[in-house]
Order: structure tokens, then sequence, then C-alpha cells
């Protein structure tokens, strides 16, 4: 039936015992799930119980690849993580593109599981069947880059995928990223979970091939799709993520001094005008992709000259305006610190801008940040503040737990803390968008636009409603989440999915191409599946409605001033949504999958639910 | 509610790749007192070459898509109205 796409195989290192093997891939279980993050979640469902811990030798790093990962056609770079999450504590799951993925299989793996604790510092090296174990304690205080640099040394070969973590893992820091060729898992913290087990990084080079049914026919969809996104992503190559800063600010949906409102009065000063007048902009591009969306930013002169990193649209809303930081540099000079040192820019621009709230309400002082004058829009201390939650030092050595260890130790701080499951939000105030509270309420990780379904195009879009509107989100949220889980599960990145017809209705003929088996038909019904899959795991780790809310400042605060003042999103509000869309899940009104969901979804089986 | 004379004002906006195409960044402009967003649409183009229904293009009024509003592009305008039009959404 797969005549191509799937190696069949997947590699299970045990870091404890230095020792690893081979093991098979179900059939079965792709046709259910797919791959990517359909066969990582089911995976997860199997060896990684709720009374396992993040820090525990007994947590577990699955990586899987989608069918399209490596295959010939546009970005087909994208894969899959899941792990037990340092910083929700509980299920992640998270995708990256980079080169690692396509070596992978090339090296004839669908996936990788990462289980145990090394003794000692170590590193790996895959090179197509053959695992190697070496030590890093050498390595120790390395940023993420120079591990890079470390890895493809070792392995000989620069063109190794390269995934790394940084100090601030090695110190355990709960916001710690996951490097991968200056990609990144970014959310969650899985940098912490290989710091915890001493592994500083891997590298795989793999030199196989991987098949596909119709090798014709995928040179054809190649062009095809190359041609299309010339058209379509133009915009995506000239200015890359940053060109939504402004349209977004305009619409008063920016975070704003932590949440306090919605609209940056600056907000040109860090579009991507701003970008391109104040730093040298070079081109970045994932494996296969022709779009290059990556902008890597050096910033040309001011206090900050000199600092590089890629900033994307929510490192920028995270860091800038959430911020009340209206100095490109210094976003820029931000996003480097973390990146270096390893943590999650959009974690780290939500505690900082929490810092600074509480350091202008007077609930902090000096001697908590270390001298650092931590107000709104004080460059300076954006980097500072970074510096601290990655180094562990005074107030960052809290901030460096996460924002739900936070709110355990300082609960009279919970209304400073805009959050779901432990997950801070993403550059989107869903004051300003209502679909956009449901997907960081409903979201399998905590308060992820990505994984919660991005739904604002379809907001301002759709003659249905509007996005102040309550009805029809909750079916809307859905079928984007759904949408959502199957191209995570494919392998490719979601800019260019467009070209292939993996739409909200997918089409066409690259499944029959590349696998040889038309999985189409079934892609969205795959990513329901998926869905409640997930719901599942985090229903048995005590997830239910409870976990599924907007954190206070959203239902209690209306917006004070721009666009859209006045506009408020209340409890009663937000519940009436989450019931609509529990209803169209199958869930019950705790969120909790019905039997009958369960069975017509076919999970019954395949988790052998009695 | 339009006012009484014989004229309807409306600011404009242009973002990112539309400022680009316009070279501006907002202006303000006249049109008749029963002026629509087709009529909009209309002067973008011959104005500008920009056509408000291509794909790439995202056009609001009032915060809200076009497409949102019952009446589509026969949507009567008011004195005051606000569109902005800046490239299509996509993130994620």
């Amino acid at each position: 039936m797969l005549k191509g796409a799937y190696l069949g195989k997947l590699l299970r290192v045990n870091l404890s015992s230095r020792k690893y093997r081979v093991e098979s891939v179900k059939e079965g279980e792709i046709m259910k799930l797919l791959g990517g993050r359909g066969l990582a979640a089911k995976i997860y469902y199997d060896e990684i119980p709720p009374e396992v811990k993040p820090f525990d030798a007994a947590n577990k790093v699955i990586f899987f690849t989608g069918p399209m990962t490596g295959v010939g056609l546009p970005s087909t770079t994208k894969f899959q993580l899941a792990t037990k999450s340092p910083e929700t504590g509980g299920y992640l799951c998270s995708n990256c593109g980079g080169d690692f993925g396509p070596q992978l299989k090339q090296c004839g793996f669908d996936g990788l599981i990462i289980e145990g604790q090394a003794d000692d510092w170590t590193y790996l090296t895959i090179r197509d069947g053959e695992v190697t174990f070496g030590d890093a304690r050498a390595w120790k205080g390395k940023s993420t880059s120079q591990t890079r640099d470390a890895l493809h040394e070792a392995i000989g070969d620069k063109k190794a995928g390269a995934m790394t973590i940084g100090p601030a893992a090695e110190r355990l820091v709960r916001i710690s990223y996951l490097s991968v060729d200056s990609r990144a898992f970014g959310r969650g913290g899985p940098g912490a979970v290989l710091g915890a087990k001493k592994l500083k990084g891997i590298a795989v080079r793999g030199t196989g091939t991987i098949p596909v049914a119709d090798r014709d026919k995928v040179a054809e969809l190649h062009r095809a799709a190359v041609k299309n996104l010339k058209e379509t992503r133009a915009n995506h190559t000239k200015y890359g993520t940053a060109q939504y800063i402004e349209p977004i600010n305009e619409l008063g949906c920016m975070p704003t001094r932590n949440f306090q409102t919605t609209h940056f009065e600056q907000g040109k000063k860090v579009g991507a005008e701003a970008m391109l007048d104040g730093c040298d902009v070079k081109n970045y591009a994932c494996y296969r992709c022709p779009v290059a969306c990556g902008k890597t930013c050096t910033v040309k002169d001011g206090p900050w000259v000199g600092a590089r990193a890629r900033t994307e649209y929510e490192s920028i809303g995270l860091l800038g305006p959430n911020c009340g930081v209206s100095d490109f540099g210094a976003v820029v000079a931000a996003n480097e610190v973390c990146d270096e040192i390893g943590i999650d820019t959009m974690s780290a621009g939500n505690a900082v801008a929490m810092t600074m709230e509480l350091y202008e309400r007077g609930l902090i002082t000096d001697a908590e940040t270390e001298g650092i004058e931590a107000r709104f829009g004080n460059g300076e201390a954006l980097v500072g503040l970074c510096k601290l939650i990655g180094e562990r030092r005074g107030i960052g050595d809290l901030l460096a737990d996460g924002m739900a260890e936070v709110a355990r130790r300082k609960p009279e701080w919970r209304r400073y803390i805009i959050d779901v499951k432990g997950l801070p939000f993403a550059a989107y105030d869903p004051r300003g968008f209502t679909g956009n509270a449901l997907t960081y309420g409903t979201s399998s990780r905590g308060a992820c636009h990505n994984v919660g379904g991005w739904t604002i195009r379809a907001e301002l879009q759709s003659g249905q409603y509007d996005r102040f509107a309550l009805k029809g989100k909750g079916a809307l949220v859905m079928s984007i989440q759904d949408n959502r889980a199957y191209v995570d599960s494919l392998g490719i990145c979601t800019v260019v999915r467009g070209s292939m017809n993996f739409s909200d209705s997918p089409t066409g003929e690259v499944m029959k191409a590349v696998v040889g088996y038309d999985f189409t038909p079934e892609l969205l019904d795959i990513g329901t599946r998926i869905y409640s899959l997930e719901r599942l795991i985090l229903n048995r780790e005590g997830i239910g409605r409870k976990d599924d809310l907007m954190p206070e400042r959203i239902t209690k605060e209306a917006v004070p001033s721009g666009p859209i003042e006045g506009r408020a999103l209340t409890e009663e509000m937000y519940d009436e949504m989450l019931d609509e869309y529990y209803d169209v899940r199958g869930w019950n009104r705790d969120g909790v999958p019905t039997e009958e969901t369960i069975a017509k979804l076919g999970l019954k089986e395949l988790l052998d639910l009695v | 509610m339009n006012s009484s004379s014989a004229e309807v004002r409306v600011r404009m906006k242009y973002l990112v790749t539309l400022k680009e195409q316009t070279g501006i960044e907002d202006e303000q402009i006249v049109l008749p007192a029963d002026a629509t967003l087709e009529n909009v649409a209309d002067w973008l183009k011959q104005r500008y070459g920009v056509s408000a229904s291509d794909p790439q293009v995202m056009a609001t009024l009032n915060g809200k898509g076009w497409d949102q509003y019952p009446a589509k592009l026969a949507t009567e305008l008011n004195d005051g109205d606000l569109v902005v039009l800046f490239p299509m959404l996509s993130g994620g």
C-alpha cells in the first residue's frame, strides 16, 4: 500500500545504557495517524505516563518525520517532537524545520527516540545506521551555535543536521528551546529535557535516498509548486513575517506592555520597514524552500550595532511592543541573547513584560533585577532581563522556571501572568479576535497560536461572522486545528502548503505521487483523530475545562485604548464559545472526548481502550 | 449617518507592500455622499493600479474585512470611515 515516503523504521537511543536499536513503525498506525505529529503523539501516549516528570530519566524525547519530509518538493523540511514539557509540566508537541528531519530520513529512519539519562555530558552522532556517543564535557557552556559548529566538526560534515542546546538548558531553564540548524523547537522548554539528560547535541548525516512512488510526477508537481510560490509568497521573500507587525497593530490586536492594551503607538518603529532600514537583512531558506522567509537581521548602527538574529513576527511582537520597546536594534539584540543562551523568545518576552509591569507597579525592586531599571520601553532592560533568565540570576531564577511555577510561588502575581496551562500567549491579543481566545484555550500544548489553530485571517475574511462574534468560532477553531494537525503530520512548512493544495479542503495529486496511497480524502479526519488523541493525553494528565480558560487580564479588563478601545471578552462570552467548541468536537462540557467520539474516530482500537 | 453634504471623506491607510505600491502611508479621499466600497475599489484601481480583491491584499473598513459587511461592495460609506490595506495575513 505504501510505496514511498516511509522507511518503516525508527531509531531508539538509550543514554543510560549507551545502546541503541532499530524498531519497526506499524503500518496500521501510519494509516490512522499519517506521521509526524500523529505518530509522535501515539508514542507519547504509549510510553510517557502522567507520573513521569519532565526531568526524570523516564521522560523521552520523541522525534518523528512526516511522509513528505525530505522529499523533492518545496520546503519538505519539517519534523515533530513530543515530550513532557518542563514549562507546562504536561504534553508538548512541537514542529521544526531545518536539515535534521530530512537527514534523519536519509539515514533510513522515520523517527528517533531519546530516552534515559547520560552519566555526564554527551553528544550523539548518527551517520546512516550508526550511532556514536561522544564526550561533550568540554562543550559545557557553549552557545547553541557554538555547539552546532562543534557537532559539525565532530561528525566531519557541515551538511549534517545539528540539534543543540545552549547554556540555559544546561541550567535546566524551563523555557529552553532546542536549536535545530538555526531553526527551533521553540516552545515548552524541550531544550531543558535534553539538559536534564545531559545531552548537549545530536548530529545526523544520511546518504540514503528517500523513496517516492512516482518520481516523475513529483518532479512535475515540484515545478508547479515553485511557480505558484514565486507569485503567492513574494511578500514573504521580501519582508518575512515582520510584514504582519503593522497590520496586527493597526487592527488593535498587538500585545502592548504585558497585554495591558492592544495597540503600540510606536508600532512603525518595529515593523518590516524599520527592519529593512535599520538592519542588513539576508534571506534564509530552510531545506528545499524557494520562499526563504527567514530574515537574518544585523543591526547597522546605534547602541546595538552588530547584533544579529532572525527576528520573526512573534519575537518582534513579544520582545518589542509587549515590552514597550520601540528600538528594533534592542529587539534584535534581545533575540540574539535568547538564541545563543538558548531560551524561547516568546516565553522570554512574556516573562520580561510581566517583570516590567511588576517593577513599574512597585511590586519588585532593583534588588530582584540586579540593578536593572526594568521599565517598559527600556531596551537595555529588555536585553538584561533576557540574560538574567538564561543565567538564572536575580528574579531570572524564578522566571526561568516558567509561568506555571511563577503562579504557584507568587499567586499574588496571577493577574500579571498571561498564559494558558503555563504556556504564555503568542503575539495576538484575543480581545481583538475572539476565535483566537479559543485557540489559546484549547491548544493541545497551552496558549499556542499554531497548535491551537491560527484563526486571524479567517476571522477577517469570513462572510459568516466577524472577529468579535462568538457564534461559529467553535467550529472555525476546530477546523483550523485539525487542518494544522494533519499538516504537522505531513512534514511540510505551512507557508508553502497552499502551493500543494494542502488547505482546509485538501485536494491534488501530491500524496499519491509521493506515498503511492492517496491519503488526501482522509487528511482532515486524520487531523481530527490526532487532536482528540492529544486531548485524551491531556485528560490523562488531569487537564479539563478549568485549564482551558482565559487568564484574568483578558476576561476582567476591557481594552483601555486604541483601535478596539472598550472591547471586552468576559468569562461568559468565552464560556459560550468554549461550549460550542466542545460540542462540535464531541467532547463533554468538561472537555473530555465522549465514548461515542472515541469510537467514531477509531481511537478505541488504536489506543486499546477498554 | 451621512452628513448632509454632497461628499463623504474616507481615510485611507496603506501598510507594508501597499505603502510600497501607492508610495504613501495615508491620505484622505473625498467621494460622493452615496459612495460605496465599490467606488473605493474603483478609485484604488485607477489611482494606483491596486486591486482590493487581489488575493495578496487584505482590505478592511473600520476594522472589519470588506466581505464581512452584508452588502459587500455595495456597503455605503460614512464620513470619517477608515479603509486600511495591507498584505494578506498569513501566520501560525
